[in-house]
């Protein structure tokens, strides 16, 4: 006597499915993240430190440099890497297929143009030489405080140089304004006063961690683990900080009271804000990809308005 | 008492206190500050009363009373509401703010050095350098020393790293509690009183520089990457001390202390004690919360009160999973418990089949040959389960695997697919005959065993042997006209030549040839009955080699003797046949023919043709009917036709069913031919019958065929004829007329011979003188006592007496009885003289 057919059968079935999904095959390839040493994206090297990633399929590449960060998201040699926005952009419009699934932290002061204490305001920069560095951010800071002083881009001259050769760019002595970001020497701040930060211009210049779209698929458990590793050590800023600080002064080789000096100009989002950024139809996030698209579009360096599609997910967020 | 015991210890405190501000002047509030004392309360009472007379003189009217309590006399202080202010460790704080109502801390205590402020602190575990003490692992069952074990930097955060780390916590028993100051941890740990020491971070450091002890007699366990911080530190860094406030002291003055605090010197120009500079805002005292909660310290140590809301609230989407999830896991348990009945029931059922089955049923691996499976016919059987056994040593009862072991046949040694069954008979060594029946099949771990169903067939067997018996009878009811009119016909002829021989006794030439031709009659006579008698002895099943030609030539000479002689036969052997071997038993070879011939000539009505022709044929595949296990290839046939009525097509297809006749009842078993496709079966051999009604049958029987065997011819030696005159011989039978017959042959031959009709009497005279004959003559039946039981009497008396059973009944005496006898010769009646001659000869020459 038959006592079960069908619907037993489709519950044997069941479980089987549910078992099997719960029993995915170990990955044989980890979740690479590229990571250079920028204070905001140093929670990921406290959680390698920590042996938070051990055993999870994590695997934090210490790289020298945001530019070699995002050659090696480029070349396919890692899944992730920690990122300004508008580095992520350029990689788009260059065909590297990436989605930003969060935010580390968005700059409210540690972007920054100094000038010699002779200049007073943004206005005297006309006909002035202004070093920088050659990225999309300096220049879309810069573009901001030109606009607020009434003063066209072809008004100042620009010496680039990349930011660890700023002190001595402007010991030289050619340079009347610096456009560049914390943390800086005792000597040129003692020496300059600021005239413009990045304060003025809120959610603009923004960290990200963008991961190859096609790595999505194959690794939401690693994205959602380290996210929520970096929300973790975020609160321990807040609930211990000088535990955190102290760490961040091993890794970053720097002063306790500098190191504090740049989390201060910072605005690091929790999980609440990043999910409100990260939405399709944040308007937050759609006024800035307009500013700095219109800047990189007028710079010839995209080619069309870049288009929200697939550009943000909030769906790791915890 | 207790509060007795409160106000003693206040007192005792306030003993100490120092009030700098009593004698300045008009004072509207006294306020005490209890200080978490870490060294003797002299010391410190002594040396924060700077901090008293730096609040005093910051706030005027105001009187500030350091209070230096140990933990226990602060918590009763506290909790007493007997002080304002509190300064103390982050844990005591977060335990009193919990228990007691402290305000949030008002300012955090600023340590360290102008260069070095430290608003953070942590524990160090130390261990001596030489120790094999490298990891928070290596602490396990370590005897571990500490201050005490309440203390928050010097054994509650070293226990939290364990904690997050998931290791084993320092159970009370390792620990040693050295009380304070640090020091004593330290030299507890390098007089070796303990392995490893738990100290507030700095400890070490300090006592280097005061050179008590030497850095490198120590080295720190789990040392964290903290970059400036000037001291090694095994833990996470916690906030330092919070001074508070206790609930009763208004805003205002909350405030003019914070202020204070805040505006305090920080270069040293206070110099407030225990290195610390001064005091910074308020930090947060969270992670201090969350370690305590972790390691369940007091006030979290009690377990909330937690109702079903909470638990629905908190875990309602794993509640609503668990519970689908126990829902599914309760069906499929039911299911399976359903199931299992099923396969139970049904595993039941087939064990009861396989055990009712009349035949052994076992399961053998088909490397090791080990036993697997046994069916209860098969247990009770060899009166034990043979699982684990080898099966050719216990079935089979053999000293290695079986010769014609059959595994690899079956399956195909490349795919290792089963490839069908086999099946054969065969003796077992007890006696039985058994139909097996083997095929591979997968065992349920999927390897390839061997299954056998051996039927015992002995019973059948045995009916087979009377019944083919019964045949031979029937043959030999049919034959025995045909003999009895041959041995008429020779009786005549002999009577008819002695008579005339009488008539010529004084013509020697004509007599001779009267007797000549009486001889060769009997001769005749003799083969006749020696044709049926071979036939009607039943034999063994033995199979040997047959040279076909020759065995033709016995059956023709059997079936001339018994056919009518209005039935002629036609007999041909093929020249190629002339070395054409089968394997096979001859005896039931000729009763086939005999069969088929005693039909053939019922169905000629004793008048017609019978044709037996052995030729060779090649048969392919199609030639070989599905119910014949022959392979394709040449074989030998015998083909026997008659000219009779032959067999109706509609009973042709049934000629071959046992029971099935034609003939009228009590004139035919219906087992005949029945009988003769098993045989031929067995011989692997196949029949086919074609007929035409009214023109006769032909009956087409194949057999495989073997390689010839070269037969040794023995080479029969010629001896001059020599008489032996020394030679004795004793001749018993109880035909007086033919021993006396035998006497004078054997007598003519030379030979001394002393006869008896009496086998006792023959006993009693060979008993007087043992030695006396060197041959025995006897026949086989006899009233008093057979021949070979005579034998046996005179072998106990002399073995090596040569023996010569003179019979005319051969199938009376087994060869394995006259091979047990030692008998020498068995000689059938009638012998002419000559081989009579020749073959005593021989055994007098042996003896």
């Amino acid at each position: 006597m038959l006592i079960f057919s069908g619907f037993p059968r489709f519950i044997v079935y069941l479980i089987f499915f549910l078992t099997l999904s719960g029993c995915q095959a170990p990955q044989s390839d980890p979740f690479d993240i590229a990571v250079h040493p920028w204070i905001g994206y140093q929670s990921l090297t406290l959680c390698q430190q920590n042996d938070k990633f051990v055993g999870k399929n994590i695997n934090v590449v210490s790289t020298s440099s945001l530019s070699e960060s995002a050659k090696l998201l480029k070349d396919g040699s890692v899944d992730a890497a920690a990122l300004t926005l508008d580095e992520v952009l350029a990689l788009r419009e260059g065909g590297v297929a990436l989605t930003i699934v969060l935010i580390f932290d968005s700059s409210v002061g540690a972007d920054l143009i100094l000038s010699r204490k002779s200049i007073n305001s943004l206005q005297e920069l006309a006909g002035k030489t202004i070093g920088m560095e050659n990225s999309f951010h300096s220049r879309l800071l810069l573009s901001e405080a030109l606009k607020r002083a009434g003063i066209n881009q072809d008004q100042v001259y620009l010496e680039f140089s990349p930011v660890n050769h700023h002190e001595d760019a402007w010991n030289k002595g050619n340079l009347d304004a610096l456009v560049t970001y914390l943390p800086l020497s005792e000597q040129i701040l003692d020496e300059t006063k600021t005239l413009f930060d990045s304060h003025e211009i809120p959610n603009t210049i923004l960290d990200v961690l963008a991961v190859r779209t096609s790595s999505l698929n194959n690794h939401k458990d690693e994205i959602r683990y380290l996210i929520k590793q970096h929300f973790d050590v975020i609160e321990r800023i807040d609930t211990n900080s000088q535990d955190v600080l102290y760490r961040l002064s091993q890794v970053l080789q720097m002063p306790v009271a500098e190191i504090r000096d740049v989390l201060y100009k910072l605005n690091i989002p929790g999980p609440l804000y990043n999910n409100r950024l990260l939405q399709p139809d944040s308007t937050s996030l759609n006024k800035t990809l307009t500013k700095l698209s219109g800047i990189m579009l007028s710079e010839g360096f995209l080619s069309k308005p870049v288009s929200r599609e697939g550009l943000t997910n909030a769906s790791f967020l915890p | 008492m207790l509060r007795l015991l409160r106000f003693y210890l206040l007192s005792f405190a306030l003993f100490f206190a120092v009030s700098p501000a009593v004698a300045s002047g008009y004072i509207e509030h006294t306020y005490k500050i209890g200080i978490l004392a870490i060294q003797p309360k002299s010391n410190t009472a002594q040396r924060w009363s700077v901090l008293g007379d730096y609040l005093q003189k910051s706030i005027p009217r105001a009187e500030f009373v350091i209070l230096p309590l140990d933990d226990v006399e602060l918590e009763e202080a506290i909790q007493d509401h007997q002080l304002d202010f509190v300064l103390t460790n982050p844990e005591q704080y977060t335990r009193y703010q919990g228990l007691y109502g402290l305000s949030a801390p008002m300012a955090t205590v600023l340590r360290g050095t102008m260069n070095h402020p430290l608003q953070a602190f942590g524990g160090t575990i130390l261990t001596r350098a030489e120790m094999p003490i490298n990891d928070l692992k290596d602490l396990k069952g370590r005897k571990i020393a500490v201050p005490f074990l309440a203390a928050f930097g010097a054994f509650k955060m070293q226990q939290y790293e364990l904690f997050l780390k998931d290791l084993p916590l320092i159970q009370p028993m390792q620990v040693t509690e050295t009380g304070l100051p640090h020091d004593n941890v330290i030299m507890a740990v390098l007089e070796n009183r303990a392995e490893v020491g738990f100290v507030r971070a700095g400890t070490l450091e300090r006592m280097v520089a005061q050179g008590k002890v030497e850095r490198d007699r120590f080295k720190v366990i789990n040392q964290q990457q903290l970059g400036e911080y000037p001291v090694m530190v095994s833990t996470h860094l916690y906030p330092e001390w919070p001074f508070a406030a206790l609930s009763h002291i208004d805003q205002n003055i909350q405030g003019h202390v914070v202020a204070a605090l805040l505006n305090m010197d920080k270069d040293g120009t206070d110099a407030l004690p225990f290195n610390v500079l001064g005091f910074i805002p308020a930090v947060d005292y969270h992670s201090v919360e969350t370690l305590m909660q972790d390691l369940r310290i007091s006030p979290f140590d009690q377990v909330p009160r937690i109702t079903i809301a909470d638990i629905w609230n908190r875990y309602r989407a794993a509640i609503i999973i668990g519970f689908i999830a126990t829902l599914l896991i309760s069906l499929m348990g039911f299911y399976l418990f359903a199931s299992r009945k099923k396969i139970l029931n049904s595993q039941q059922q087939l064990k009861d089949i396989l055990n009712s089955i009349d035949a052994n049923v076992y399961v053998a691996d088909m490397d090791s040959y080990q036993i697997l499976f046994m069916n209860q016919h098969m247990i009770k059987e060899y009166g034990m389960d043979l699982r684990g056994e080898r099966c050719w040593e216990k079935v089979r009862e053999q000293s290695a695997p079986c010769e014609d072991c059959n595994n690899s046949l079956l399956f195909d040694p490349e795919t290792g697919i089963p490839k069908g069954s086999d099946t054969w008979e065969a003796e077992f060594p007890n006696g039985r005959y058994y139909l097996m029946h083997t095929r591979a099949i997968r065992w349920h771990d999927g390897r390839l065993v061997r299954l056998q169903i051996s039927t015992d067939i002995t019973h059948i067997k045995t009916m087979e042997e009377e019944l083919r018996q019964k045949q031979k009878m029937e043959a030999l009811g049919v034959m025995a006209g045909g003999v009895a009119h041959n041995f008429n016909n020779c009786m005549a002829i002999i009577l008819g030549n002695i008579e005339l021989a009488r008539l010529k006794q004084d013509e020697p030439e004509e007599w001779n040839k009267h007797l000549d031709s009486a001889e060769k009659a009997l001769l005749r006579s003799r083969d006749l009955a020696h044709q049926v008698l071979t036939y009607s002895r039943a034999r063994s099943n033995e199979r040997k080699p047959i040279c076909l030609s020759d065995f033709m030539k016995e059956v023709f000479a059997l079936i001339k003797v018994v056919l009518p002689s209005e039935v002629l036969l036609l007999k041909q052997i093929e020249v190629d046949c002339g070395g054409s071997t089968i394997l096979g038993d001859k005896s039931k070879i000729q009763e086939v023919l005999i069969n088929l011939c005693n039909n053939a000539v019922q169905a000629m009505e004793g008048k017609g043709t019978l044709s037996i022709v052995l030729d060779k044929v090649n048969l392919i595949q199609h030639d070989i009917p599905s119910k014949y296990n022959c392979e394709p290839g040449i074989y030998a046939r015998i083909r026997v036709s008659d000219t009779g009525c032959g067999i109706p097509d509609e009973v042709l297809d049934k000629i071959f069913d046992p029971f099935f006749t034609t003939k009228e009842v009590g004139q035919g078993t219906g087992l005949g031919l029945s009988t003769v496709q098993g045989t031929i079966i067995q011989h692997g051999g196949m029949i086919k019958v074609q007929s035409w009604p009214e023109n006769g049958s032909t009956f087409d029987i194949c057999f495989p065929l073997i390689q010839p065997v070269e037969e040794r011819v023995e080479e029969i030696e010629e001896c001059a004829f020599e008489l032996q005159t020394d030679k004795r011989i004793l001749f018993v039978d109880d035909d007086r007329a033919l021993v006396q017959t035998g006497q004078l042959i054997l007598t003519a031959g030379g030979y001394q011979v002393e006869y008896l009709t009496s086998p006792l009497k023959a006993l009693e005279v060979f008993k007087e003188d043992p030695t006396r004959f060197d041959l025995l003559i006897t026949d086989q039946v006899m009233p008093e006592m057979s021949g070979t039981q005579l034998i046996a009497e005179l072998k106990k008396i002399r073995s090596d007496l040569s023996i010569m059973l003179y019979t005319g009944y051969i199938t009376k005496v087994s060869d394995e009885i006259i091979e047990e006898l030692g008998i020498n010769a068995v000689c059938v009646k009638p012998i002419v003289a000559a081989d009579m001659y020749k073959m005593v000869r021989e055994l007098t020459r042996k003896s």
